[in-house]
């Protein structure tokens, strides 16, 4: 350790290599400890799960049923992530250190916002989900404002944080230069925050299909539902089915949003390489002004077509019973099956 | 409580240590970089309680059925991770250290993760509040932990246990975040000199 110490002690950027492996260590205890608690009953289960990943369904109905839960699932992490992404910069700003000093001269009401923000921020979202869901009974919005919430008082956080770490000098030759207060704070803090902005917003949307998915774990809709009843019903090839479609989508989200990243000189997420900003003001507006029509045609969607079949109750179209079904109604074409 | 607090460091220590373990373990084969890419899509891909579904056809419920789950889940995030930063660093100390003659592991360990140390296991600072607040998750699937609890309090409709559960978890996470903090901007801030003033970057993604 004594060389890692004085590496340590000479510069910021030197750190023992080993440190990075020394987490690894809490795997000795575990494997003394696992064969305890297997029980070794489920290795066929096992066996049969890994082999079903080769041959997933390809029945019509079960592709319906993930594509359209995989549509449900997508909607609730894009409407959740806008959402939140809005809430966190509105809520970011207003609990700025910053932006407070130079408006009012006073730091004190920030410091109030932020608190408060902690509250929503410390419970997660599933949570909140499952609150909304004893309050207001299962409706499309509840998924929506179960992301929004938790993730909205994070973006908050995050965004408060960045301005406040943002160096002032531009900000003050402004002020003292008779500009008021607004417009300074825009030019001299704005350009600097965006690419930090977009990077993490970029990583909160994966972040958004993740809760997503888990949300539909839980009942609130989407492919995460039919993931947890195809499982604990061990109908492994129609599982694989939904997992190849999710895998898909969310490989191809990231691979979009690393290239956007790079695009727009997007500084990555541990922030080793500088930051720049970006050029390219105007595909940002396009980009911008593509994903507007995006999120209302989502919004539309899950609001206007109204559920075919409610469970429980017996189907409109073809009266037959859906309840506890992981199939959906055939002939329905609500992408809510469960709503 | 106590399980959450087990539970969670449990997880966050194999998420954190497992990902450049095993980077290191792979490096000498071509294809091994890909299948973890691809073990790691998987488990960002499932969400945690379903991992523990997994695990429950091997494994006996309970804290480290829990933990294992949550970590798997976490690895896939922090190996992208990792993945992608040591991609950025540049490969001019590994190819130095090749020439030199050491193996392939060496040069990867002492080339590229020595810079990246710092902001990685200050990440995974982060990474262990994050899992903190996921530890619900895992616990209202059968695991233990005050998850387990609130659901319980949840389905019974005991709303008064409710809120002094949702009090305890949410003071609970505030804690938990603030120590990750500390871990973090100490980590970042150079040499590790009790009460050192914080400079580290607030990204917190």
């Amino acid at each position: 350790m004594s060389p890692a110490q004085a590496a340590a002690a000479n510069g910021p950027q030197v750190a023992a290599p080993l440190w990075v492996l020394l987490p690894a260590l809490v795997l000795l205890p575990l494997l003394l400890v696992l064969p305890g608690i297997s029980h070794g009953g489920g290795w066929e289960l096992v066996g049969q799960f890994a082999s079903a990943a080769l041959q997933p369904s390809l029945d019509p109905l079960v592709l319906r049923s993930v594509l359209s839960g995989l549509g449900v699932t997508m909607g609730i992490a894009l409407l959740g992530w806008a959402g939140s992404v809005v809430l966190g910069v509105v809520l970011g700003v207003a609990s700025s250190r910053v932006v407070w000093q130079t408006v009012t001269g006073s730091t004190a009401l920030a410091g109030w916002i932020r608190r408060l923000l902690a509250l929503p921020r410390s419970i997660h979202e599933l949570l909140w989900g499952l609150l909304l869901l004893q309050l207001v009974g299962l409706q499309p919005a509840v998924a929506v404002v179960a992301i929004i919430l938790p993730f909205g008082a994070l973006v908050a956080r995050v965004i408060s944080d960045l301005l406040d770490a943002l160096p002032t000098r531009s900000l003050e030759a402004l002020r003292c230069a008779g500009a008021p207060a607004g417009p300074a704070l825009l030019t001299a803090l704005g350009p600097p925050l965006l690419p930090q902005l977009i990077s993490y917003s970029g990583y909160r949307l994966e972040c958004a299909l993740r809760s997503a998915t888990l949300l539909g774990v839980f009942g609130l809709g989407g492919l995460g539902t039919e993931l947890k009843l195809t499982l604990q019903s061990l109908a492994f090839r129609e599982l694989w089915t939904g997992l190849w479609a999710l895998l898909i989508t969310m490989l191809l989200l990231e691979m979009l949003l690393g290239r956007l990243r790079q695009r727009w000189a997007m500084p990555g997420r541990l922030a080793l390489g500088q930051t720049r900003v970006g050029g390219s003001g105007r595909e940002l507006l396009w980009a911008g002004a593509a994903l507007l029509p995006l999120l209302g045609a989502v919004a539309w969607a899950s609001g206007w077509i109204r559920p075919a079949c409610c469970a429980g109750s017996p189907c409109r179209r073809c009266q037959r019973p859906t309840g506890g079904r992981w199939r959906p109604c055939p002939g329905e074409r609500s992408w809510a099956t469960r709503w | 409580m106590g399980n959450t607090v087990v539970m969670t460091l449990l997880a966050a220590a194999l998420a954190v240590g497992l990902a450049p373990l095993l980077l290191l373990l792979v490096q000498p084969w071509p294809g091994g970089r890909w299948a973890l890419q691809a073990l790691w899509a998987l488990g960002r891909l499932w969400p945690p309680p379903l991992i523990a579904l997994l695990l429950l056809f091997l494994l006996q419920p309970g804290i480290i059925t829990g933990a294992l789950a949550l970590g798997l889940h976490n690895l896939g995030v922090l190996g992208r991770l990792l993945l992608e930063t040591s991609e950025h660093v540049g490969d001019g100390a590994e190819q130095a250290l090749l020439g030199a003659g050491s193996g392939p592991r060496l040069a990867l360990l002492y080339g590229r993760f020595s810079g990246l140390a710092r902001p990685y296991l200050a990440y995974g600072a982060y990474r262990a509040d994050v899992i903190l607040r996921e530890s619900v998750v895992v616990g209202l699937v059968g695991a233990t932990g005050l998850g387990s609890q609130l659901l319980e309090a949840l389905s019974a409709f005991a709303f008064d246990e409710l809120l002094a559960l949702l009090l305890a978890y949410a003071l609970l996470t505030l804690v938990g975040e603030d120590l990750s903090d500390r871990l973090r901007r100490r980590l970042l801030a150079g040499a590790p000199r009790p009460g050192s003033p914080g400079v580290g970057t607030p990204d917190r993604g």
